[in-house]
């Protein structure tokens, strides 16, 4: 899949995602309602969706260009998505099945971003390459390993 | 069998996160126990194991839990790696606890590999004089 391909699927997939977050909006309203509900789940499955396609192998091949793009797409459905896991939590809907969906997305969203906002700066990117390429080099296997549990054991409390 | 082998020690970045925690918080030392127990197993897939995008899969994000915070992985603390597949070691570079910081700067992590990469240089360069 080229790139361009990559970049109109993703903003495809972020731009439904955005429009059933507003859609689920209704819930706020009327949180017993079975289309409000249903709307609720919509927006999981949506969202999951978005999460699958950002896999690192789809958007490595990205440019700075499309991570950028990919990045703000990102912020801005974790952004949207925020204000409702926010507003749902001040109405007391936080023990709701979907609300714990939602903040799952919420998190992975997070996470997605966290890895674009150090990938799309390309000056990071290359000197972190560069770095475990030569850090392949200086043969570390040959390096012993300390223990890590005696390692940790032998901390000061 | 561990799938791989894990050096806390070789970051000094890692280390003294690592200290500055377990002095604010009592419990730290055993949260990661239980972490590395569990990556040390499956590295690629333990303790909600990430790759960060664009560093070919060798620069993973994981969570644990923070008991002292009553916090489970989801609000716990980040540890960012490097792995080496290869050799089937992991190399922690950087620790943080979600409540301090919601992510890591790029030229945060940027640093933490440079230093890695130096610490391993001189402990290779070491053991060559020493004939290891």
């Amino acid at each position: 899949m080229s790139s361009a391909s990559t970049l109109e699927q993703l903003e495809a997939r972020a731009h439904r995602t955005l429009a059933e977050a507003s859609l689920a909006r209704e819930i706020l309203r009327h949180p017993r309602s079975p289309r409000a509900v249903e709307r609720a789940w919509r927006l999981v499955t949506s969202l999951r969706t978005l999460l699958a396609f950002a896999e690192p192998e789809r958007l490595e091949p990205l440019g700075p260009n499309g991570l950028w793009f990919v990045t703000e797409l990102f912020q801005l459905t974790h952004n949207k998505l925020r204000n409702l896991v926010d507003l749902a939590a001040k109405q007391g809907l936080a023990k709701q099945p979907w609300f714990r969906a939602w903040t799952e997305g919420l998190e992975a969203l997070g996470d997605a971003l966290e890895g674009l906002y150090l990938s799309r700066d390309p000056e990071c990117r290359a000197i972190v390459n560069e770095a475990i390429k030569e850090l392949d080099s200086s043969r570390p296997s040959q390096v012993e390993i300390p223990d890590w549990r005696s390692s940790l054991a032998k901390m000061p409390d | 069998m561990p799938r791989c082998r894990i050096d806390i020690e070789a970051s000094p970045t890692f280390q003294r996160l690592l200290r500055e925690y377990q002095r604010r918080y009592p419990r730290t030392r055993a949260d990661l126990v239980d972490a590395f127990s569990r990556i040390e197993q499956d590295p690629e897939h333990a303790a909600h194991a990430t790759p960060l995008i664009g560093f070919g899969r060798r620069v993973w994000k994981y969570r644990s839990k923070h008991s002292d915070l009553s916090r489970g992985a989801r609000g716990g603390y980040r540890i960012i790696a490097v792995y080496d597949g290869g050799n089937a070691i992991l190399w922690p570079i950087l620790l943080y606890a979600k409540v301090d910081r919601d992510d890591v700067p790029a030229d945060v992590v940027k640093r933490a590999v440079e230093e890695i990469r130096e610490a391993l240089r001189a402990a290779s360069s070491h053991d060559a004089q020493n004939g290891g």
